[in-house]
């Protein structure tokens, strides 16, 4: 199989890992990290394609989205401590409020 | 796909499966910094070394970082009820997400992403890694992205500091894990 | 002029406003209640004099007003106008003029009652309506005052309402009118439909080439609602029942005005009825058969407005019996003395009653000829033209009606009478014995109550006195009508009325020139029919009282089958309205209830709800079930991508 596809069915794989993550776990700086997890299955992606078709978009995408990752951990973080504060714990079934 | 590549997917694919499977959310972090040095292995062998760097500091060094901050300071521990895959939600979900790969796989079969399956370029146009040419590229062509992100950033820290700066009540009757749980 | 034909109905109807306005306020103005509708019905007469002059001074004109355009779905268009010809003028005078006699009378009956305000205000929205009816130059105005009317009588006949039995009356006349406006409705729609014009004048033109069958449909609808309206044979049972009203009321529109709509109706349509035998045929059956009915009924009631109300059916029957031998004028001339007599009698009733205390049973009237003379004559001279009595004007009238009758078969060429009843005998042969039968009968009955009511000894409790001149002037004056009108005026007005469109003149030209034996025994003959039925009714009444009594005691039964109405009410209750309302139920019960309010309302509430109560468990509170939809959407978009847009390698 060529490089590339490998690079490609890596990174499904791992995106779905990262989903199952997200679905599955109780706590949520877990699922923080699961989401990192799928950006960076996205990432090698990107590169994979980029260096594939001799081209630099692709990596100029890693880069931003490298950017929009820590951004977003920042404020996610932020979320999870008043999480913390609020209900004096981070597992998603105590966090059910909002029920209908 | 050379050896190492796939040796190295390998070891990525085991560390990912840590991250989702701990107990303990400190060992989940510590797996996905080693996922992240698996990954950021992936972009050097691919010939962008930068890219490689960007993400071993950037990525690993500093988000990770705040995330175990942040675990430490929550003080979490392995907690008690716990996620096991044998509850039949989540053995749903599991095949659910298995369908899911199954149709990534048939995706990338049958060519859709449009790529003809070929060998990997060396990273010849990628010249010092990639370092200067993204530099010209990325202060040129893409320069209205990159200030977007430096504002981007800059409304993260905001956002960040402002909700979670420290509330001065204290945490109130009827507020807290005790008071949600017997409400239950 | 065309200004002051607009004014004619407008008077009455402004008149009604100002009277409600102004007179409701207080109890002091209730006094300026009558005087304010009577003057402007006073008005309006004035007015229909000055147009009547106006009219004869050319001949051959009419005077047409046109106020707006009422609608117009091309190509049909009804405009709201007037027509002012020699009918119209004679009805209008008749209604202006008769109206306002009775609303001075109604100043003195009423003059007690504290609703004064609103009974004139009815009165004079009546009058409007009346004129709107006779004065519209197309079928829908006609028919606006047609409603307009009915409307009215509904509101006077319940005008004391406090008591239910007035209110079922007032409801019951309303009904019944309206299945007959059903019919006219139809008859409005199919003659729209042939000609494409509901204009009396357009219409008369375009008659003649229409379809014979729709011809005769649309006769026989229009009657419909005439038989509603007049009271006819099987919708005249609102009518007596209508006695509930006020007498005034009795006087103006059950007996004067409204009830003549009818044959007014047919009297315009005459176009439309002369090209239509079998129809005729029918209106001729009806009228005869409701005459004789309704005279059958009359002998046998003990309360004086009774007696006047049956009466009044039986005289519209009449005039349907001239309608139906297409001499229109011969019908119209009854309705102008039927409205002086039997204005004046039931005036006289009213007098009567008002000075009895509001008594109404003639078993407890008796002798009173002494305490109200004025009464008493008007009431013996109006009796007299009812029944016939020669030289008076109903004489005339009567006479002339059953002349053509008899002679139909000869004198309307268009006219097929080939229908034989009982084996051989021509149709309108047996309708003139008829009515000479129900002649003598009418003399009878009404003798009867002139004198239960004003010979004898009082067999009543209280002190009757006459009454004041406010009502007893308008009393002498229709006395004198009722008297003279035909002798002096009756040649003349059936020239007058004849001349005004062709085809009267085959019937009603002969009624008058054909001064031959036959007719002069005819003539005879009725006279002495009534002068017969008057004579048995002053010895039943006076001398020889034993009669009825023994009359009552042999014939048990046909006494109780009279006095029962012919048990026709009730005949309708058990099979009409018993069914019907069953049927009502039974929907109200089942659609209603179970269908609407409780599948459709309660059930899409109940829908809603159930259905909000399973959606509700979708928002489970836990964030990894909305990740989880979430994921399963975001799976189901990826694949339909891969399905349906491949890229090509």
């Amino acid at each position: 199989m060529g490089a590339v596809t490998g690079y490609l069915y890596l990174s499904a794989l791992l995106f779905s890992l990262g989903v199952l993550g997200v679905l599955v776990g109780r706590n949520t700086i877990v699922i923080l990290m699961c989401v990192e997890l799928m950006l960076n299955a996205v990432n090698i992606a990107f590169e994979a394609l980029s260096v594939h078709f001799q081209t630099l978009d692709g990596q100029i995408a890693v880069f931003f989205v490298m950017s929009v990752a820590a951004a977003e951990v920042a404020v996610g973080l932020a979320i999870v401590i008043t999480l913390f504060r609020n209900y004096l714990s981070v597992e998603t079934h105590d966090a059910v409020t909002l029920r209908g | 796909m050379s050896l190492a590549a796939i040796i190295f997917s390998i070891l990525t694919i085991i560390s990912s499966l840590g991250v989702i499977g701990c107990a303990n959310p400190l060992n989940s972090a510590l797996c996905l910094v080693l996922t992240l040095f698996f990954v950021a292995a992936h972009y050097a062998m691919m010939g962008a070394h930068f890219v490689a760097a960007i993400q071993v500091l950037v990525y690993a060094g500093a988000i990770m970082v705040l995330v175990i901050f942040v675990i430490m300071l929550l003080g979490l521990e392995r907690d008690e009820s716990s996620s096991d895959f044998k509850k039949p939600r989540n053995v749903l979900t599991a095949a659910v997400i298995g369908l899911f790969i199954g149709m990534l796989i048939v995706a990338v079969q049958s060519g859709v992403a449009g790529a003809p399956v070929d060998g990997l370029a060396d990273a010849s146009i990628v010249n010092d890694g990639g370092g200067h040419a993204i530099g010209q590229v990325l202060f040129t062509r893409y320069v209205l992205p990159f200030e977007i992100t430096g504002m981007l950033l800059l409304a993260a820290i905001i956002g960040a500091v402002y909700i979670a700066h420290e509330q001065r009540k204290p945490l109130a009757e009827g507020r807290g894990l005790k008071a949600v749980r017997n409400r239950e | 002029m065309e200004k002051t034909l607009l004014l004619v109905p407008l008077f009455p109807l402004v008149g009604a406003l100002l009277t409600y306005v102004i007179s409701g306020k207080d109890e002091r103005h209730h006094r300026m209640a009558g005087w304010i509708a009577t003057f402007a019905a006073v008005g309006s007469f004035i007015l229909t004099f000055q147009l009547w002059r106006a009219l004869s001074a050319v001949e051959g004109s009419v005077i047409t007003a046109h106020a707006w355009t009422w609608f117009e779905v091309l190509p049909f268009k009804v405009e709201f106008a007037f027509l002012f010809d020699r009918l119209a003028a004679v009805m209008t005078l008749i209604i202006t003029g008769v109206g306002s006699l009775i609303h001075l009378y109604a100043i003195g009956y009423m003059s007690h009652d504290p609703e004064r305000p609103r009974f004139f205000a009815y009165l004079n929205l009546f009058l409007f309506a009346m004129l709107l009816l006779v004065l519209g130059d197309n079928l829908l105005v006609m028919f606006v005052g047609w409603e307009g009317v009915g409307l009215c009588s509904y509101l006077l006949i319940g005008f004391w309402h406090r008591d239910m039995g007035n209110a079922v009356a007032g409801q019951k006349a309303f009904v019944v009118n309206r299945i007959g406006d059903a019919g006219f409705l139809l008859g409005m729609f199919l003659l729209v439909m042939m000609t494409g014009s509901l204009e009396f004048q357009q219409l008369s033109q375009q008659i003649p080439y229409v379809d014979p069958m729709m011809i005769e449909l649309a006769a026989i609808l229009l009657f419909i609602g005439a038989v509603g309206k007049s009271a006819q044979i099987p919708l005249y049972v609102w009518l007596p029942d209508a006695m509930a009203g006020p007498t005034p009321v009795s006087a103006l529109i059950h007996a004067a005005t409204m009830v003549t709509a009818g044959v007014y109706m047919m009297a315009r349509m005459q176009v439309l009825y002369s090209f239509a035998p079998a129809a005729l045929s029918v209106v001729l059956i009806v009228g005869t058969l409701t005459a004789f009915v309704a005279a059958t009924i009359a002998i046998v009631q003990n309360d004086i407005k009774k007696v006047l109300a049956y009466s009044t059916v039986s005289q519209l029957g009449y005039m349907f019996m001239a309608m139906g031998s297409a001499a229109f004028s011969n019908g119209i001339f009854h309705v102008v003395t039927h409205a002086f007599f039997k204005a004046c009698l039931f005036m006289g009733a009213g007098s009567v009653i008002h000075g009895c205390h509001h008594e109404q049973d003639m078993r407890k009237f008796g002798g009173l000829w002494r305490k109200m003379p004025l009464t008493f004559v008007t009431y013996l001279i109006s009796t007299l033209a009812i029944a016939g009595f020669p030289f008076t004007s109903g004489f005339f009238s009567k006479d002339a009606i059953l002349w053509t009758v008899f002679n139909v078969a000869e004198d309307a060429p268009a006219m097929n009478h080939t229908v034989v009843v009982f084996g051989d005998i021509p149709l309108n042969l047996f309708c003139w014995g008829v009515g000479v039968l129900t002649a003598l009968m009418t003399a009878f009955y009404m003798t009867r109550s002139l004198m239960m009511t004003f010979f004898g000894k009082y067999r009543g409790h209280h002190e009757p006195h006459e009454s004041p001149m406010v009502m007893t002037i308008p009393l002498m004056i229709l006395a004198a009508l009722a008297a003279g009108f035909g002798f002096v005026y009756g040649e003349a007005f059936m020239e007058y009325l004849v001349g005004w469109t062709r085809i009267d003149m085959q019937v009603g030209h002969h009624a008058l020139a054909e001064h031959n034996e036959v007719y002069h025994t005819l003539e005879l003959f009725s006279m002495g029919v009534a002068i017969l039925g008057i004579v048995i009714g002053v010895l039943c009444y006076s001398v020889c009282s034993g009669i009825p009594k023994a009359l009552v005691k042999h014939a048990k039964g046909l006494h109780n089958f009279l006095v029962n109405k012919w048990w026709v009410d009730e005949f309708y209750q058990a099979v009409l309205i018993r069914p019907l309302s069953g049927f009502s139920t039974f929907l109200f019960k089942s659609i209603d209830r179970v269908l609407i309010d409780g599948i459709l309302v309660n059930g899409s509430g109940m829908f809603v709800e159930a259905g909000g109560d399973v959606l509700r468990r979708l928002q489970s509170g836990r964030t990894s079930s909305y990740a989880f939809l979430m994921f399963v959407s975001l799976f189901l978009l990826i694949l339909l991508y891969l399905v349906f847009m491949p890229v090509p390698i």
